[in-house]
């Protein structure tokens, strides 16, 4: 088994609002082995962004987190100092994120702004990029997200490009310089479906070939299951499934993974698919019970009073769920 | 803008916003003070002749003091009660202006924003440039300049010079509403024009006006001020906060408080009406926390 | 469309714009008061003198006529006669305009200088004591209209602690600099004269201060508050996601978009600064253009009114122009085609 790269352990995070706490992200675990590509699906407002703006700590102020750890190569993100965390950012992690267009500041160029990561960032070595050097890496980075002429891109304002190359400008930043993990936050959600195949391809490529962990946040089932080797379902901000991406496909056990897939159409027929009844979890008030409950078809008593232990059902397939633990209580 | 409607649904949310800013709520009881010190005029003040023509030569240009906070001024006028007085011009300039120009610049803005793109918009807009151009407080001096000063004449002056800013702003609001999606469909089921322009494109446009008149109040006041600075606006004896801060200017320094208290509270109201402008901006913003 | 085509563009339309402002300037000094020139002479003339002058100010001819008599006038630098002081407005323009200049030069630095900073100290500090105390003095910068700011700076500094000048250009008994520009500061300076370059500066301070502080104000107010609400954005995010320093953040990424609306602003209250600029001049007792123009609207001097406020809204025309040329440089999306 390969080197963990990343684990995260019982992460609770919330939000001050002005009616209490949400507490969005209630005890997550996951974990990222060196080289890796996890992925994490869940629906909007299951909590998706905020684990992976936790890995890096880039919070809004409201943003409150009350509990767990978080290790990359086996130091806590939570308690690292300014200097790590610099570090972290500027060479372990790098992100991409759902909209490439409010990501990038309207009134600069793009060289501008790869000249500020580029510069800010740091060689595995801990050494910087110097400054004679900036120029070279960012054409050589914009070259590889397949971006022709280098140049004129980075002279070029944001709202002058396509937001498919908005997005590959992103993906060149994120992979300038060596990084060991990648996140990639809803990348091709805001795009037209005809570049999504292309950056999609452009990633998984770049991540494969220069061997850095991933983890791939999305909403859609299809996307996880063609880019992933592992996946994390979230629903409410718990893991209530996770398993290697083939067997969460062919076997899902939650009733939740369950009713997600079964509302994808299938081409081999059978009606209109039906959706999941109920509403979103209450962050305000979400209960000590499993927070799917509420909408869970197979809802025990027990479901809704006791946190749902984590069992494995297969070896490397996880489940949430009281239908599947040994121990029932009654 | 459409979230204006949104932000608004709830009264505790808009009130929990605005309080969450203590110095807007601070400004809104510095208002209600200024409010309720201008109606009770009469009844508060401590020496309630002051406020016309007194003359009083045994009581004249004595400093603060425990019988008279402000002090008196030349002709023995309690200041502070004359500055209470003169709480009442200030109100009635600033919410009577904007009274008069919010309607009529929204409606030209309205009209103009309607008809985006053809000429009428091109000559209203055009000569809302004009008057832009010149700075408001000039126009208005020029104007208020030409007939006897008065209250009334030097609010209409104001508001001659204030109200295009009305119409700008409403015009540019509604020309960019006015191509939405949801105004063409309005249309393609008949509905008329006065409806569109009345029921579906004002509501869109009422929170930046809404926070541009709460801002503003003040402003208009500070102009009135300076108009009666400078003479143009009540004549006395009435007390003007303007009037009596240049009057008290030539005793400066020796009995400088003729001049500061009146200045003073010039600021006090103009500050008061800014800081709970800024809150009702708040409670109409969209932002989430 | 190129940068000299728009510009192009922006002074026809300041044309335009301003035909019309001499329009309806005409109407206030020619129409409105009735008989400009019964105003001008007063109640105790007798007819034949308002006669003259009324020859003499073309007010016998139709209306038509005299207003492209007036504009011709307007442009070849005939203003006519000052109806106060009987000499050509345009002499006593340029003898005041040098005055009000500088003391305008030294008040928009200050605010420049002064509201940029604060606001940007403001926003790095947010929420701490620093924060609060500049908020404050926005606040009060704001709601203070410039006379009253006079008012307390020449109590504070005039006479309490009496270190600045509060009247005149220039201690008496001094004399000024021969002339280059009319500024006494930039003459005395051009001049090698210190001592004189100093006292004329010193002069400027508190006026120029009382200008300054209102815009001043207002610019700290708006700086902070664009970046603040920026704090959280998106891009800023993804900046600080990637290991840029707060610091450059602040500067380069907030500044930079904070600095749109701010210079907007400041530009939109050059026009207000103007017209305080009348009120500071007489509170100061300063000779300078904007006092002759407040005597002239006061008096009811219409040549010299109509002239002078026709030469403020043709200056700050071309303020709003170069405004908007900043903030087309600043602001790449204002002067170049957006896609989408």
């Amino acid at each position: 088994m390969a080197d963990l790269l990343l684990s995260i352990t019982d992460l609770k995070v919330g939000y001050r609002v002005y009616k209490g706490q949400l507490k969005v992200i209630n005890g997550v675990n996951i974990e990222v082995r060196k080289g890796e590509r996890v992925g994490i699906v869940g629906e909007t407002g299951s909590g998706k962004t905020t684990i992976a703006r936790s890995i890096t700590g880039i919070l809004p102020k409201a943003g409150r987190i009350s509990g767990g750890k978080i290790l990359l190569d086996g130091k806590d993100v939570l308690t690292m100092s300014a200097h790590e965390l610099s570090i972290l950012r500027g060479q372990k992690v790098a992100m991409i994120f759902q909209d490439p267009t409010s990501a990038l500041n309207p009134v600069l160029k793009i060289g501008s702004i790869m000249s500020d990561i580029i510069g800010y960032a740091y060689n595995p070595d801990g050494s910087r990029i110097p400054k004679s050097q900036i120029h070279e890496t960012a054409v050589n980075a914009l070259g590889s997200a397949s971006l022709p002429d280098p140049d004129r891109i980075l002279a070029s304002y944001p709202f002058q490009l396509s937001g498919g190359m908005r997005q590959r400008v992103f993906i060149a930043m994120a992979l300038a310089t060596p990084r060991e993990l990648l996140l990639a936050d809803e990348p091709t959600t805001n795009l037209d479906v005809t570049i999504q195949d292309q950056i999609l391809r452009l990633i998984k490529t770049r991540v494969d070939e220069r061997h850095v962990s991933m983890i791939l946040i999305s909403h859609s089932l299809d996307i996880v299951s063609e880019m992933t080797d592992r996946v994390y379902m979230l629903y409410g901000g718990t893991v209530v499934e996770q398993a290697n991406t083939r067997d969460l496909f062919e076997n899902p056990y939650h009733p939740y993974s369950r009713a997600l897939m079964s509302c994808i159409p299938k081409l081999s027929g059978g009606g209109i698919a039906s959706g999941i009844s109920g509403e979103m979890v209450n962050y305000l008030a979400p209960g000590n019970g499993c927070r799917f409950s509420s909408r869970c078809s197979k809802a025990l008593p027990v479901c809704v009073t006791e946190p749902p232990p984590m069992v494995e059902v297969e070896p490397g397939h996880r489940v949430a769920c009281f239908l599947f633990s040994e121990k029932q209580r009654s | 803008m459409k979230t204006f409607n949104r932000a608004m649904d709830s009264t505790g949310n808009a009130i929990y916003k605005f309080s969450r800013n203590k110095v807007s709520v601070v400004g809104f009881f510095m208002v209600l003070l200024v409010v309720v010190v201008a109606i009770f005029a009469p009844v508060l003040a401590p020496y309630p002749k002051s406020a016309g023509a007194l003359i009083d030569f045994d009581n004249a240009s004595k400093a603060p003091s425990l019988t008279h906070l402000f002090g008196t001024d030349i002709e023995g006028r309690d200041i502070l009660s004359r500055v209470m007085f003169a709480f009442r011009g200030a109100l009635v300039m600033g919410l009577g202006v904007i009274a008069m120009i919010v309607p009529l610049g929204v409606l030209v803005g309205l009209f103009a924003g309607y008809y985006y793109g053809t000429f009428i918009d091109t000559i209203i807009m055009r000569v809302t440039d004009i008057f832009v151009t010149l700075p408001a407080l000039l126009l208005a001096l020029a104007v208020a300049s030409l007939g006897r000063p008065s209250l009334f004449h030097s609010m209409m002056a104001v508001a001659f010079a204030w109200w295009p800013y009305y119409a700008r702003l409403t015009y540019s609001q509604t020309s960019s509403i006015r191509n939405e999606t949801f105004i063409k469909a309005s249309e393609t089921i008949g509905a008329g024009k006065r409806h569109i322009m009345f029921a579906e494109i004002l509501p869109n446009c009422l929170a930046p006006i809404f926070t541009k008149m709460a801002l503003e109040i003040g402003w208009v006041i500070l102009m009135g001020a300076t108009l009666s600075f400078v003479g143009l606006g009540e004549q006395p004896p009435t007390a003007a906060l303007g009037t009596m801060v240049s009057d008290g200017a030539q005793y400066l320094p020796a009995q400088w408080w003729i001049s500061v208290f009146p200045a003073l509270a010039i600021a006090f109201i103009v500050l008061g009406f800014n800081l709970l402008g800024d809150g009702i901006k708040n409670m109409v913003s969209t932002e989430v926390l | 469309m190129s940068l000299p085509s728009w510009l192009a563009k922006r002074l026809g339309e300041a044309v335009i714009v301003l035909i019309g402002l001499s329009i309806v300037l005409f109407c206030i000094t020619r129409i409105l008061p009735g008989d400009p020139a019964r105003i001008a002479l007063g109640p105790r003339v007798d007819e034949a003198a308002i006669q003259a002058l009324r020859k003499q100010m073309n007010l016998d001819k139709p209306l038509i006529t005299q207003y492209f008599l007036w504009m011709k006038g307007l442009l070849t630098g005939d203003l006519g006669i000052s109806l106060l002081s009987r000499r050509p407005v345009v002499t006593d323009i340029k003898e005041y305009f040098p005055s009000t200049l500088e003391m305008i030069i030294l008040a928009v630095i200050v605010q420049f200088v002064g509201g940029l900073g604060l606001g940007l100290l403001s926003a790095k500090y947010v929420d701490t004591w620093l924060d609060g105390i500049v908020r404050i003095f926005a606040y009060l910068g704001i709601a203070t209209p410039a006379f009253v700011w006079g008012i307390l700076l020449i109590l504070i500094f005039g006479y309490w602690l009496p270190i600045l000048p509060i009247s005149g250009r220039l201690t008496e008994g001094l004399v000024p600099p021969a002339h280059i520009t009319g500024m006494y500061t930039w003459d005395s300076l051009l001049h090698g004269q210190l001592g004189l370059f100093w006292d004329s500066l010193k002069h400027l301070i508190l006026p120029g201060f009382a200008l300054a502080m209102g815009v001043m104000a207002q610019a700290a107010r708006i700086f902070r508050s664009s970046i603040v609400d920026d704090m959280e954005a998106d891009h800023v995010y993804a900046m600080r996601a990637y290991g840029v320093p707060e610091n450059r953040i602040l500067t380069k990424y907030l500044g930079r978009l904070a600095l749109i609306p701010a210079i907007s602003v400041m530009s939109l209250d050059a026009g207000s600064q103007f017209a305080n600029a009348f009120i500071v001049e007489s509170v100061f007792n300063f000779p300078g253009l904007s006092r002759l123009g407040m005597q002239a609207i006061l008096n009811k001097d219409l040549n010299a009114m109509g002239g002078i406020l026709m030469l403020i809204g043709g200056i700050f025309v071309l303020i709003i122009i170069l405004s908007d040329v900043i903030v087309a440089y600043l602001d790449p999306r204002t002067r170049l085609q957006q896609s989408g």
